[in-house]
């Protein structure tokens, strides 16, 4: 234990820190994916199907949407962190800690994962989008067992694309006393010069990248037909 | 089965209106296998597409067995366009199901249960001949292969009437023949109205019993396919023959002066046309032997259109003018049409 204690002092010092930490992430990374997804999926299939040419065309329900979407996109996290403030503490009574970070992640993701579900959808061959509707299914149908089911390897992808940006939302968050790895590495690593402390948390988010893309690689393939 | 009532279509742009169909009637009975031809950009495509109404008519009526299409609302339709099978050029089989998935799913809400589905689309996998490509999915699957699957598809809910919207453009030609064969089969032994489109006049010539050629949106001319082919009316028309043909070589040979096409004083080249009822004459040797017309065949050609032969002859003939004159006139008399390319 000694060589640890050489080379990760404060780590070993922190060490009980780090589960919480981790699973402070961890929580932060599932919880706005899952919701995060869920709006996403349909504003993403709003997307595609009220677009010009869509099955269910409808010009202003698109544009609406489309503004909406670009105008959450462009808003940089940190800001609109500081912009939730009064609706983060209405919804979940506190600014601080994981449930404070939550509305933002959740608000800021749902933008992302929205665009990344739409081109997902869009690369359904168009053909087969025909084909469907020449056999007499209504658009519901259409959304239920094509859309949804012929992109289910895109839509892996952008699921994987969207939880690791989120890591990286999660960080940003730490900086506003969110908890977390992100938290700690800021807390410690750099306003108290644990540099040791930031280099355990990047191999830890690392990892869990890794598991991420992995996982992610691993539901497109056997999907791809 | 099938009726069209001065059918538009137009397709509004910010720029510039598209007229993609322009008055179009036409009237197609059960049973038949009608085809549509026209270059790329004629409006076939849409003109197929209002059958099902994928496009919606700007003005006309399009009736499919016995009803309005544009009177049915967003329900009753879609129960119709179940009644219509329809096959596309790029085939549109669902890449993330297998072969089996692909023909069951538009049995989803059929009420079959699921022996039933098993079993009919076991029959219609047998039917395509590709029973054993059951699970397959469908990149696994060639060109022709694929379509087999598509039109597997297209039966699953007993439809009366079958679109193909270039069914065979992307296919090689031997496949193109088993596709065809295969479509002839489903008319003949299921009694399923074809409407077929496409820009290759061997398809027509293959299948049809009756055909409509299409320009710039527009029926130029109808009417069964060996009476088209024997007497072309408009342009367009004896252009697709003539690339059906090689005798569109003769006349691009004439016009380069090519050795073969020159002929010495007192010959004529003729390009005579015969249909069913006078192939079994013995003409030119009748010539010959009555009116002292040497002949010889530069170029010869017998379509088969629908079990009639449709003959083609470039022929030199060598005499006396006034015996020249009398033998095209002994053609013309006996059905033959004479066109003389040089004299």
């Amino acid at each position: 234990m000694s060589w640890l204690m050489d080379w990760i002092p404060n780590v070993v010092e922190l060490a009980d820190e780090f589960p919480i930490g981790f699973w402070q992430t961890l929580q932060m990374l599932l919880i706005p994916g899952a919701v995060a997804f869920l709006f996403g999926l349909v504003f993403g299939v709003t997307l595609v199907v009220t677009r010009k040419g869509g099955i269910m065309e409808n010009r202003i329900i698109f544009f609406l949407l489309d503004k909406v979407v670009n105008l959450f996109r462009s808003i940089p996290f940190v800001i609109l962190m500081m912009l939730l403030v009064n609706v983060t503490r209405f919804l979940v009574h506190t600014t601080i800690g994981v449930p404070g970070a939550l509305p933002a992640l959740i608000i800021g993701t749902i933008p992302f994962f929205s665009r990344q579900i739409e081109s997902a959808l869009a690369e359904v061959d168009p053909g087969v989008i025909e084909a469907s509707q020449a056999m007499g299914l209504s658009p519901f149908q259409i959304i239920t067992r094509v859309y949804l089911r012929e992109s289910i390897p895109g839509m892996a992808r952008a699921v994987t694309i969207t939880l690791i940006s989120l890591v990286g939302l999660t960080a940003i968050a730490g900086a506003i006393g969110a908890g977390g790895l992100g938290d700690m590495a800021i807390r410690y690593g750099y306003q108290r010069g644990m540099s040791d402390v930031t280099y355990v948390v990047v191999v830890i988010i690392l990892l869990m990248i890794t598991c991420i893309q992995t996982i992610g690689d691993q539901i497109v393939k056997k999907t791809t037909h | 089965m099938i009726e069209l009532r001065h059918v538009s279509k137009i397709f509004e742009t910010k720029k510039l209106n598209v007229h993609a169909v322009k008055d179009v009637s036409l009237k197609i009975a059960a049973g038949e296998i009608f085809g549509v031809i026209g270059f790329s950009g004629a409006g076939k495509s849409t003109l197929i597409r209002c059958i099902n109404l994928l496009e919606r008519p700007s003005s006309g009526e399009v009736w499919v067995d016995g009803k309005n299409l544009g009177e049915l609302n967003d329900r009753a339709l879609r129960q119709m366009r179940k009644k219509i099978g329809m096959i596309f050029q790029h085939f549109n089989l669902m890449r993330s199901r297998t072969v089996f998935q692909n023909v069951a799913f538009p049995l989803k809400d059929s009420g079959l249960s699921k022996q039933a589905i098993e079993q009919k689309v076991n029959e219609l996998l047998a039917l395509v001949d590709l029973s054993d490509k059951r699970d397959a999915y469908p990149s696994e699957l060639s060109g022709g292969q694929k379509q087999r699957v598509a039109i597997a598809r297209a039966l699953a809910n007993d439809p009366k009437v079958l679109l193909c919207d270039e069914a065979t453009s992307a296919l090689d030609p031997q496949t193109t023949g088993s596709i065809l064969k295969l479509l002839k089969e489903v008319n003949q032994r299921l009694g399923i109205t074809i409407v077929l489109i496409t820009h290759e006049m061997a398809v027509i010539k293959e299948i049809c019993t009756r055909v409509a050629v299409m320009e710039d949106g527009v029926i130029q001319e109808e009417g069964r396919v060996v009476d088209i082919f024997a007497n072309p009316k408009a342009q367009v028309t004896k252009d697709f023959i003539h690339t059906a043909s090689s005798l569109a070589k003769i006349y691009t040979m004439l016009e380069n002066d090519s050795p073969i096409t020159r002929i010495a004083k007192g010959q004529w080249l003729v390009h005579l046309k015969y249909g069913t009822s006078n192939t079994k004459e013995a003409l030119l040797s009748h010539v010959t032997r009555e009116m002292d017309v040497e002949t010889s065949i530069i170029f010869g050609n017998v379509e088969v259109i629908q079990d009639a032969p449709l003959g083609d002859l470039v022929v030199i003939l060598s005499g006396q003018q006034e015996n020249i004159e009398q033998a095209i006139a002994y053609f013309k008399a006996n059905g033959v049409a004479v066109e003389v390319m040089k004299s």
